[in-house]
């Protein structure tokens, strides 16, 4: 894995002395619309660079006022522990994400991290497919290029569901890791036509199945890797308050009952989800 | 008064009755789970306080999600009460509120219930361990079928209530008030008259949203309670109301963001603040606010931070 010096060199001088270790302030590195509406920001900071892993999130503040009030959690997309630089990549939906993507390199930054619980790929896996729906893609790239350098001849298939071509991104990188990259689009544009649970049939063969996307996605995937003797895990989203798991607002049901997204998750075993509810 | 000179030490002790706090900051009960949770954040032994997570007698579950949703200035919760139960609070949670208390935070335990008698037998229970320093009656939570705000928006229930209670202890009975009363002064008579100690203020707003586009409300229980600093300002007025109403302590909350609120709760009749929603913003908040009082203190030279408590100069 190579370091990006060049990209990442602005606010390089010392970083700012940490919070606690959890709370870090850092400064915006990288702020590049990839696609339409589509963000990767590289943030400068050199712990979360160091000790975060795939499927755990960054809860960032987004101004110092009071609207919008709380908190927004944000997949990492991958570290650059030589430089110090954690980044994400966001879909620009709302007021939060409009200020966020609003920030520029140089800007400082308010975070939370690393937080939640990180994709588990026992050492027995040999071929592992990852279907990500949209912005679901983000936990899964971090996956694939950590498990490439990580575990050398594992055989990774990436599928990325999206809407149309134009929402589909980031495939050259995904090709140089995984053996097999595959687009569903909904309207036929890029890749094969249809939605990702279309083609989980294809998925089987794989020691493990890793997902991460809307959440009726993921209960269509639930469903047709029922019986399948593999395990199926995914990163799940919610509204979120704390991020820390005082305030038990960011619960999904499972078979043992309510668990928090921000700390049971986001990773999930897909099997012991209820998601009924909610819609 | 005296006037401290500039860098010497402010007095930040204060007293509410029996209740005696080594300084005004506390966390309000359901943003700050049983401590621990912000333990990799700051020591919370610096706290004045801490209201604990609710406890009922069962463990609950809690309400079904979503349970949260952000709305101007503020968030709505539902989380409908989700405790271990008392049993495992003593199991799991109570060495570390031991630890917390042998450092001088005072331990409040938040009890909710759906009869008299639940609340009698919480109380008894918590009477065996040493590190609970007050208790802290919810009549006041808007996100429970049975049990939540009828204690609280009823006179004759809230004082049958108090007045049962009472004698189960010698502790601090903290009485925290439902803003969602015509006459919030009233409620705070009629809890004292029963026997509390302490009244603390307020709890969230009963509030929704919608979904427009799904027609659907956001929250699965259809409402929630509003906390944040979109209710700061009533807050500010009925702490106001109730100084004027009853001679007891008051411990102020609702919407506190910053040391500038909290002054401001103290200066309308708190006695001590409690910060809730902004523990989820920015979980240094009490830290924070703890240091922006005592600047705040030096500034306008005041040697004990009590000495703001009412000092509000009216027009």
């Amino acid at each position: 894995m190579t370091d990006r010096a060049t990209t990442h060199a602005i606010g390089m001088e010392a970083a700012t002395p940490p919070l606690s270790n959890r709370h870090f302030r850092g400064q915006v590195v990288e702020a590049e619309e990839i696609a339409p509406r589509i963000w990767v920001h590289g943030y400068r900071l050199p712990e979360v660079a160091r000790r975060a892993q795939p499927g755990q999130f960054v809860h960032l503040r987004l101004n110092d006022g009071t609207a919008p009030l709380l908190r927004r959690p944000f997949s990492v997309l991958d570290v650059y522990p030589g430089d110090g630089v954690a980044r994400i990549l966001f879909k620009v939906v709302g007021t939060g994400t409009q200020i966020l993507a609003g920030k520029r390199p140089g800007d400082d930054i308010d975070v939370l991290a690393p937080l939640g619980s990180a994709f588990q790929v026992p050492e027995n896996v040999r071929r592992l497919t990852l279907a990500g729906g949209g912005i679901g893609m983000v936990p899964l790239y971090f996956l694939a290029k950590e498990l490439t350098a990580a575990r050398p001849g594992i055989e990774l298939d990436y599928w990325f569901g999206a809407r149309s071509a134009e929402e589909v991104y980031l495939l050259e990188d995904l090709r140089q890791w995984c053996k097999r990259v595959e687009a569903v689009t909904e309207d036929g544009s890029a890749g094969r036509k249809g939605r990702l649970p279309d083609y989980a049939q294809e998925w089987r063969g794989a020691d493990m199945i890793a997902t991460c996307g809307p959440i009726p996605m993921l209960r269509a995937i639930q469903a047709t890797t029922a019986d399948w003797p593999v395990p199926v895990h995914a990163a799940l989203e919610s509204f979120m308050g704390c991020g820390l798991g005082a305030c038990l607002g960011c619960v999904l049901d499972t078979v043992d009952g309510f668990e928090r997204v921000c700390t049971e998750g986001p990773v999930f075993d897909l099997r012991r989800l209820n998601l009924e509810v909610p819609a | 008064m005296s006037a401290p000179a500039t860098g010497t030490n402010v007095d930040m002790q204060v007293t509410l009755g029996p209740l005696k706090l080594k300084n005004p900051v506390m966390t309000a009960s359901g943003t700050f789970g049983y401590g621990t949770e912000y333990r990799e954040l700051y020591d919370p032994a610096i706290l004045g306080g801490v209201f604990l997570k609710a406890l009922t007698m069962a463990p609950r579950p809690g309400n079904k999600p979503w349970r949260i949703y952000e709305t101007p200035s503020g968030m709505l919760n539902s989380i409908g009460l989700q405790n271990v139960g008392i049993e495992e609070f003593f199991e799991k949670k109570e060495p570390f509120c031991r630890e917390l208390a042998g450092k001088g935070t005072a331990m409040c335990a938040n009890l909710a219930a759906q009869t008299v008698e639940e609340f009698q037998q919480l109380v008894e229970r918590l009477e065996t361990t040493d590190c609970i320093a007050a208790y802290e009656l919810n009549v006041s939570c808007p996100n429970v079928k049975k049990g939540g705000c009828q204690f609280g928006t009823d006179p004759t229930l809230l004082r049958e209530l108090v007045a049962a209670v009472r004698p189960g202890t010698k502790r601090p009975l903290i009485v925290k008030l439902a803003p969602q009363v015509t006459d919030v002064a009233e409620m705070a008579r009629i809890s004292v008259d029963a026997g509390a100690d302490i009244i603390s203020l307020i709890n969230t707003f009963p509030a929704m949203a919608i979904d427009a586009e799904k027609r659907r409300p956001i929250l699965a229980t259809v409402t929630g309670g509003l906390s944040g600093p979109a209710i700061k300002p009533i807050a500010l007025r009925m702490v106001y109301a109730v100084r004027q109403a009853v001679d007891v302590p008051i411990i102020g909350m609702g919407g506190i963001m910053n040391w500038k609120d909290a002054a401001e709760f103290l200066l309308a009749g708190a006695s001590a603040v409690a910060v809730g929603t902004a523990n989820f913003v920015h979980p240094t908040t009490p830290v924070e606010v703890l240091e922006g009082l005592q600047d705040y203190c030096r500034r306008h030279r005041y040697a004990r931070v009590s000495d703001l408590t009412g000092a509000l100069e009216l027009p």
